[in-house]
């Protein structure tokens, strides 16, 4: 059995589950709780967790069934952090204590076993990362710049005057990039997006004194961007050609429809593929995406990992069959995780 | 098929520039020129194309640039080339080079060895990709149970073609069939019988994958506002049972995932199963040769003999004037392709002569 941790409108969980089918290997899907779903999976199980005091060995059973026979292996392509597949809240009740602090109670109760059910998982072959879905940036650009890759010149900072210093010294040229990640934010037949792409600030009087903490950047003049998914130890390189349009030379996410950038498959130099590979193993994950920049000064520069992103258009641009890699990983006996 | 916005979907053609129009820049000899991944050298016998697969447009060239283009350009600099040619294409290569780079089809680098090419694996989950039906009132078989197959088989793609008047609840049933499957595109094909406008449109909302099309349509009735009437068509033609297909520039494909499976399958019949009116198994509606009959085999076991699968890997570059012909990989045809003195050809051959790059239509 293959178990999948995903949500219900990934679209490369889909085409990876295709693969599955076609290999007649048995799988589980368990989407998170999502802003319109009634039925959940877990939600309405009865489940237990016996530890024996024989070599201490743990047995989960889910609806009287228990599932510690046949895993294969495990994806967290989207996992679900939260205990939303999990658990419901209490509605009404009459303790007098405020409902949202009974809930927040009643979810670090599940938290306790759904970790310990991960904790589970984790004994078997798995793809992507549990703990890991959203990563500090800064951390991790100290981290790739102690494996050997160089980085852009960054500063992390709330105030104007420390900002004006580090425009001043980077040739009055910088640009400003999310901190944290985008946010999303499901309504009923509504779904809202918001977050901030990556801005070129070329004129700092616009700002007041202070603002939230913010992350600031050298712009380096870019020959063109790589952005490589990794799948357990292997690199699969995409080459985005995003200085030849105004519109995608900051963020190649301000897509241009009618003349999209070109897309070609890359090759990255062995040194550089090994620091990456040393990178990923020292933060844990086996897949996830990484961006770089090859300047025109001939250096490469790290950007940024995402555990969770999207890597099907690498894979459809290139011809990676990456969908095919991912269920031949996950249906496959012999072929054994790295870490 | 039919698509409402055939434009976003017709591949952009351009146009090369003669020589005398070109300007063009002073470029570094020292220096690589290729060509994008994506953007593929197509030889054909009188003209030649750079297919764009990410753009879906091509561009037409000629034979002799098709020449200087297909050399090794990795291993040759831009000034080696030049010699190659013993100087008499400086001029050219110089224009055209600068072109083609102001066009986005190549560009000028010096690790030409880190761009590969693209893998040529072709590889699909999907042991049917598409189908087409044709049901009339002597179909005996049952559409619920074939369509249950085609979805267990992965079918992507379904054309439903009814030349009889059917009782609008068996798309109900069928659509009920399809209702948690992965199927991609379901389009359904019915004449003209008055029906009421209200129940098309409860059939096109019901399922945002159906298109419907009412053929032999008596007036061109005014689309009712509905936020789902773009997947309700009308249209006065009438559609019989092995209607012909017309290949025209219009219904060329250039995409990544189209040129991988035209390399060595045919696109047309690679993956495809039809059902006729009698319930014959076909590789498509208008071939005769037969496989089975729906009303007693399994699709499964149909597609598990070899002989079904024999036109599917007869690819364009295969078959006689198909070969020559620049547009091979952008071309899909359902022709049945006959073998006849050791050479492949299409029955249903297309009204383009690739010898005299010309379109002869009567």
């Amino acid at each position: 059995m293959i178990i999948i941790f995903s949500e219900k409108k990934d679209y490369s969980t889909n085409k990876v589950i295709d693969w599955l089918i076609y290999w007649n290997q048995k799988y589980k899907r368990y989407n998170g709780l999502a802003e319109d779903e009634v039925e959940i999976d877990f939600n309405k199980a009865m489940f237990s967790a016996q530890i024996e005091d024989d070599n201490a060995s743990l047995n989960i059973s889910i609806e009287g069934q228990s599932i510690s026979n046949g895993i294969k292996s495990v994806w967290f392509r989207r996992p679900n952090k939260g205990v939303d597949d999990f658990y419901r809240p209490i509605l009404k009740n009459n303790s007098g204590i405020p409902r949202v602090v009974f809930n927040s109670l009643l979810k670090s109760h599940f938290t306790i076993f759904k970790d310990l059910l991960v904790q589970f998982y984790l004994q078997f072959k798995n793809l992507g990362s549990y703990s890991i879905t959203g990563l500090n940036k800064p951390k991790v650009l100290l981290l790739a710049s102690k494996h050997g890759l160089n980085i852009p010149k960054t500063l992390i900072t709330n105030s104007t005057n420390e900002l004006r210093r580090f425009f001043e010294s980077n040739n009055q040229k910088i640009i400003c990039k999310p901190l944290y990640e985008g946010m999303f934010y499901f309504q009923k037949n509504k779904n809202y997006g918001f977050g901030e792409g990556t801005n070129l600030i070329e004129d700092i009087n616009v700002f007041g004194e202070k603002f939230a903490p913010s992350l600031f950047q050298e712009c380096i003049k870019k020959e063109y961007e790589i952005r490589i998914v990794f799948l357990n130890n292997n690199l699969y390189s995409m080459c985005i050609f995003s200085q030849n349009n105004t519109k995608t030379m900051i963020d190649f996410r301000n897509y241009d429809e009618k003349k999209p950038n070109r897309m070609i498959p890359y090759l990255l130099v062995d040194s550089e593929a090994q620091k990456i590979r040393n990178l990923m193993a020292d933060i844990g994950l086996n897949m996830g995406s990484i961006d770089l920049i090859k300047a025109q000064n001939g250096k490469y520069y790290f950007l940024e990992i995402n555990p969770v992103g999207q890597y099907d258009f690498v894979s459809y641009h290139c011809n990676y069959h990456i969908h095919r890699e991912i269920a031949e990983f996950l249906s496959d006996e012999k072929q054994s995780m790295f870490y | 098929m039919i698509m409402q916005d055939m434009e976003e979907f017709v591949p952009i053609i351009k146009q090369t520039p003669t020589l005398l129009i070109l300007t063009g820049m002073k470029i570094d000899n020292n220096k690589h020129f290729i060509l994008y991944t994506n953007c593929i050298l197509v030889k054909g016998y009188k003209e030649s194309i750079i297919l764009d697969l990410q753009r879906n447009s091509f561009l037409p060239i000629s034979n002799l640039l098709f020449v200087v283009l297909n050399l090794n350009l990795k291993i040759l600099t831009i000034g080696e080339l030049k010699k190659y040619f013993h100087g008499q294409y400086n001029n050219g290569i110089d224009k055209y080079l600068s072109y083609l780079k102001d066009e986005e089809f190549g560009f000028f680098t010096n690790d030409p060895q880190k761009f590969p090419d693209i893998g040529t694996d072709y590889y699909s989950p999907y042991p049917i990709n598409s189908s087409v039906i044709n049901y009339s009132s002597t179909s005996s078989f049952n559409l619920e149970n074939l369509f249950y197959q085609l979805v267990c088989l992965g079918c992507q793609i379904i054309q439903l073609r009814f030349f009889c008047k059917i009782d609008l609840k068996l798309i109900d049933i069928i659509i009920n069939q399809i209702k948690s499957s992965r199927l991609n595109l379901l389009e359904i094909y019915i004449q003209d019988y008055d029906w009421f406008i209200d129940d098309l449109l409860r059939i096109v909302d019901s399922d945002f994958r159906i298109n419907l099309i009412i053929y032999s349509a008596k007036n061109t009735l005014d689309l009712h506002k509905s936020p789902n009437s773009d997947r309700l068509f009308f249209v006065c033609d009438e559609i019989t049972p092995y209607s012909k297909e017309i290949i025209d520039v219009q219904m060329f494909v250039s995409n990544i995932e189209f040129y991988i499976e035209s390399l060595r399958h045919n696109v047309g019949l690679n993956r495809k199963i039809c059902i006729d009116t009698d319930g014959s198994i076909k590789n498509f509606v208008n071939h005769s040769t037969v496989f089975g009959n729906a009303s007693i085999d399994t699709l499964e076991g149909i597609i598990n003999k070899n002989e079904f699968k024999q036109q599917w890997a007869v690819c364009n570059d295969m078959i006689e004037k198909c070969k020559d012909c620049q547009y091979r990989y952008m071309c899909l045809s359902n022709s049945y392709v006959e073998y006849v003195n050791k050479k492949f050809y299409k029955v249903d051959t297309c009204s383009f002569c690739p010898i005299t790059n010309s379109w002869n239509r009567k």
